[in-house]
């Protein structure tokens, strides 16, 4: 009896493994009109965004999101700039981890949307950008 | 024998309802996988990165060039 | 170094100046009490361990004189205190001080603060009633001098204060610190401060200072200065128990940046005039001249010990929107749909403020065009007058000249509106939309926790399809389009409408229904609706695209619509004859482009070769339908599959017949609008 259900066991989580296969394997949308649309505006913003990721004035946060950590380190003038830019891409990567989610009729998936991006964000990033580790401190990569 | 399989039984019964409940959560689960993939074609994309950072330039022309490909291949797909 | 520091804390800069005061004319004191002695004993020591007082307090001050001929004095404080700064290792050496009865001078003295020397010289006789000491820092080549004069009579007193290339950043140290840290990095001091006096209270106080090369940042970097320049003449005098004041800023050079303005120095000026009494400071005229953008006159009465604003009163007037859109308005909206825009014209604005709630605003708008960068909207020659009450209801008035939104023109407009607290409206407006015009009735906005929302009646007199396509960039339709909108609302960022729209379109009717758009205005707008058209004219819509002729009437329905960005992403759409008798014929360029159109369409042999034969064929049926997902529309036909797994299009009837039979059940939908467009715009018809 004992080994019966040590190998009932056994096909449940075989069989439990295989469904979390597929589960994973289920279709993950973000091609929308919306997603192209944010893509695209983000893809012209971030070659102005770069000089301020290189020179640690602007750094990527633990929720996805960008911020102005270190103003100092750019002129005064270009200060007002920097910080529009980044409301601007703030307002689109909300956008988009709304729309992947609505793309994929669950909105409820937004916050999981948001912490995968700020991982993979994060991971993308060119070595000497700052970001913001999980405990809210800043770490050059 | 009869005391180990009292023994453990119920705490195999407890086992098999946990590995059944994560069965169950991991349907409900976020396709944590997928949605990385996706994130990571997205932050590429608009990054105008393809893994080597650094080389923006060139890797910058390749999204736009893969896109024309495909819509070509893909008009040749559904030309009758 | 907040501008509004100088004039609501009166305290900070003329509390400073009074604690130097106070603080050598106490020291000296100590020294004038102890001056018989000194005089009498070749050698005089005298320590004290503790002095305190509620402005300063010093631990272990040591006062030393040795020698007869030519005597030493040497004074030791090891700590001095004033606020919350504290120096460690003051002293004070002159060798040799003359002290007779009548005077006391130091030609070569010392002063040690820490690890900084300073040369020193004082002068102190009490036969001419004057007391002078002078400051110069050894290690600086700047030639900064700090000059003390003192000079009595009976108990009046009037001192002066030189300062030649002073270190303002020791001044700034002395400042009380806030909590926002802000740190002077540089700035240096010209010019003189007097005060004049009755035994222990000043009674007048006149300064013309110059400030350069100011440099100040926090830590964040959000509030900074750099190279700043400022001129500061002010004047204050005592009579009875008010004072009198006048000043004057002016700001040539530099640049502030204070989270989210940018500000650079080009002639401000700030200048203003008024008394303090019984606590209150009152501005009684000022004057604010913003360099480019205008100049606003104000007044004020504030409370000195609350900080709290009493009353205020401010007027500008043809203020350059242009740069005042740059500097202020454009960073407090980076959120909104403002943040991107362009303006031009002239501004008004009037405030009266008696408490926050009796409060008045009328804002004045003279010949405003306002642009934004991506083309969502535009007005021309906008011009308005908004005035606002926080208790009262008040009228004004918006006018334009033209106008556009998403891509469509809208005409010469007058808008009456209402303010009331939070919430405006407008009774009735007519706005000219393209050749027809759209009628708001009703119209009320107001502030929720949530955001804005607002709702309105309207009416949408006939405007022609053909121009409105046209001016949305989309596939031209023909027809008009009209009808009523019981209410549309506006709520979450979502914009809803009840009732239905009609058009008119080839020679049919389209109905749209259950419309809602949700961030009508942001890069990502969502429309969700149904549409349904009747009885529409195929020989006035095939003629209209030239896509070959056909002939005969067709209804649409297209349920669950969705757009994003204006692109269709979801519908079912479903496309049948209508019921009725009327010619039904279709041409032979027409099947061409179907064929073309559907990819595997399929055509007997038979009927093939009659293609060529004949220009008209005649069809008892069309149906089309198409589920769209994605970008992938799910085709079907007339009825259920045919045997072959095939979807009737059109079914043939007469003589000559034509059937067309379809098989390609999955089509890519931008495949499909780009052939549609390419079969239109040739007006010939592609066969692969």
């Amino acid at each position: 009896m004992y080994k019966q259900l040590v190998r009932f066991m056994m096909l449940v989580s075989l069989g439990c493994l295989l469904y979390a296969g597929t589960a994973t394997a289920v279709d993950f949308e973000a091609n929308t009109p919306a997603v192209t649309r944010l893509k695209q505006n983000m893809r012209q913003r971030h070659g102005q965004l770069v000089p301020f990721y290189d020179s640690g004035a602007v750094g990527l946060t633990r929720d996805g999101l960008i911020v102005l950590r270190d103003a100092n380190a750019v002129p005064l003038s270009g200060r007002q700039s920097v910080n529009s830019l980044v409301a601007a891409e703030n307002q689109d990567r909300n956008a988009l981890y709304r729309e992947i989610a609505l793309a994929n009729n669950h909105p409820e998936w937004e916050g999981n949307i948001r912490s995968t991006f700020a991982q993979r964000w994060i991971a993308s990033a060119r070595s000497g950008w700052w970001y913001q580790q999980e405990n809210g401190s800043w770490q050059r990569k | 024998m009869t005391m180990t399989k009292s023994y453990y039984t119920p705490i195999l019964l407890v086992a098999a309802g946990f590995v059944l409940t994560g069965c169950v959560t991991i349907n409900i689960y976020f396709p944590a996988a997928a949605a990385e993939k996706v994130a990571d074609k997205i932050i590429e994309e608009v990054w105008q990165t393809d893994g080597n950072s650094g080389k923006n330039d060139r890797s910058g022309n390749k999204p736009g060039n893969d896109v024309s490909d495909k819509t070509d291949s893909e008009t040749g797909k559904t030309k009758p | 170094m907040k501008p509004d520091r100088l004039w609501f804390h009166r305290g900070d800069f003329l509390d400073c100046v009074y604690r130097l005061f106070t603080r050598f004319w106490l020291f000296f004191l100590i020294l004038v009490l102890c001056f018989p002695a000194i005089a009498a004993t070749p050698r005089f020591d005298f320590t004290l361990e503790n002095i305190r007082h509620p402005v300063f307090s010093i631990r272990s001050a040591g006062i030393k004189l040795i020698g007869a001929p030519s005597p030493t004095l040497e004074i030791n404080l090891g700590e001095v205190a004033i606020g919350k700064q504290t120096w460690h290792g003051l002293r004070l050496r002159c060798n040799p001080v003359h002290i007779d009865r009548e005077s006391m001078n130091c030609n070569t003295g010392t002063l040690q603060i820490g690890e900084r020397f300073m040369t020193m010289i004082f002068r102190l006789s009490l036969q001419h009633k004057q007391f002078v000491l002078e400051i110069r820092p050894a290690s600086n080549k700047s030639k900064e001098k700090w000059r003390l004069e003192v000079n009595w009579q009976a108990s009046k007193w009037q001192g002066v204060l030189q300062v030649v290339n002073g270190e303002g950043k020791f001044l700034a140290d002395l400042l009380p610190q806030g909590d926002d840290r802000i740190q002077v990095h540089q700035a240096i001091l010209n010019g003189n401060i007097r005060l004049s006096g009755n035994n222990a209270s000043v009674s007048a106080l006149s300064a013309r200072l110059g400030i350069s090369k100011l440099s100040f940042s926090d830590a964040s970097g959000l509030h900074a200065g750099e190279g700043i320049d400022l001129q500061l003449d002010a004047d204050a005098q005592q009579k009875r128990n008010d004072w009198q004041w006048r000043g004057k800023i002016t700001w040539p050079e530099g640049e502030i940046f204070w989270q989210p303005f940018y500000f650079s120095g080009e002639g401000h000026q700030l200048t203003a005039r008024g008394t303090v009494k019984d606590e209150r400071i009152n501005i009684t005229q000022g004057e604010f001249n913003l360099a480019g953008t205008g100049k606003a006159d104000f007044s004020a009465v504030a409370g000195i010990a609350d900080q709290s604003l009493q009353q205020a009163w401010l007027s500008a007037r043809d203020l350059e929107l242009s740069a005042l859109f740059g500097s202020i308005i454009r960073p407090l909206a980076v959120d909104t749909a403002l943040a991107e825009t362009e303006a031009a014209g002239q501004m008004n604005i009037d405030w009266r403020y008696q408490g926050n709630d009796n409060q008045e605003l009328i804002v004045g708008l003279q010949d405003v065009s306002l642009t934004d960068a991506h083309g969502r909207f535009a007005v021309e020659r906008l011009n308005a007058h908004i005035p606002w009450n926080s208790n009262e209801k008040r009228d004004g008035s918006i006018r334009f000249s033209n106008a556009q939104m998403v891509g469509i023109p809208l005409g010469e407009t007058y808008i009456p509106i209402g303010t009331d607290g939070m919430r405006f409206s407008i009774p009735r407006a007519e706005i000219p939309v393209l050749d027809g015009k759209m009628l708001i009735e009703n119209f009320v906005a107001s502030m929720q926790a949530s955001g804005w929302q607002w709702q309105f009646d309207g009416l949408l007199a006939p405007i022609s399809m053909e121009k409105l396509t046209e001016s949305l960039h989309i596939q031209p339709m023909f027809g008009t389009l009209s009808g009523t909108i019981p209410r549309m609302s506006y709520a979450n960022s979502i914009m809803t409408m009840d009732g239905e729209l009609v058009f008119g379109i080839f020679d049919g009717v389209a109905v749209a229904r259950n419309l809602a758009l949700s961030g009508p205005l942001s890069l990502t707008p969502h429309l969700t609706m149904d549409m349904a058209m009747y009885h529409i004219d195929l020989d006035l819509l095939t003629r209209a695209y030239s896509f070959g002729n056909m002939q005969g009437r067709v209804d649409v329905e297209i349920d669950d619509l969705e757009l994003i960005n204006w692109e269709p992403v979801k519908f079912d759409a479903k496309l049948a004859s209508s019921a009725g008798d009327y010619k039904r014929r279709i041409s032979q360029a027409a099947i061409k482009n179907l064929i073309a159109l559907g990819g595997g369409l399929a055509v007997t042999a038979i009927q093939k070769s009659f293609l060529g034969l004949f220009e008209q064929f005649g069809y008892a049926e069309i149906g089309w339908s198409c589920k769209l997902r994605g970008s992938v529309c799910n085709m079907g036909g007339i009825g259920p599959a045919t045997h072959d797994g095939g979807y009737m299009l059109i079914k043939g009837s007469g003589i000559p017949a034509i059937t067309i039979t379809g098989y390609n059940r999955k089509v890519d939908w931008p495949e499909l609008l780009e052939r549609l467009r390419h079969a239109i715009e040739s007006g010939n018809p592609i066969i692969h």
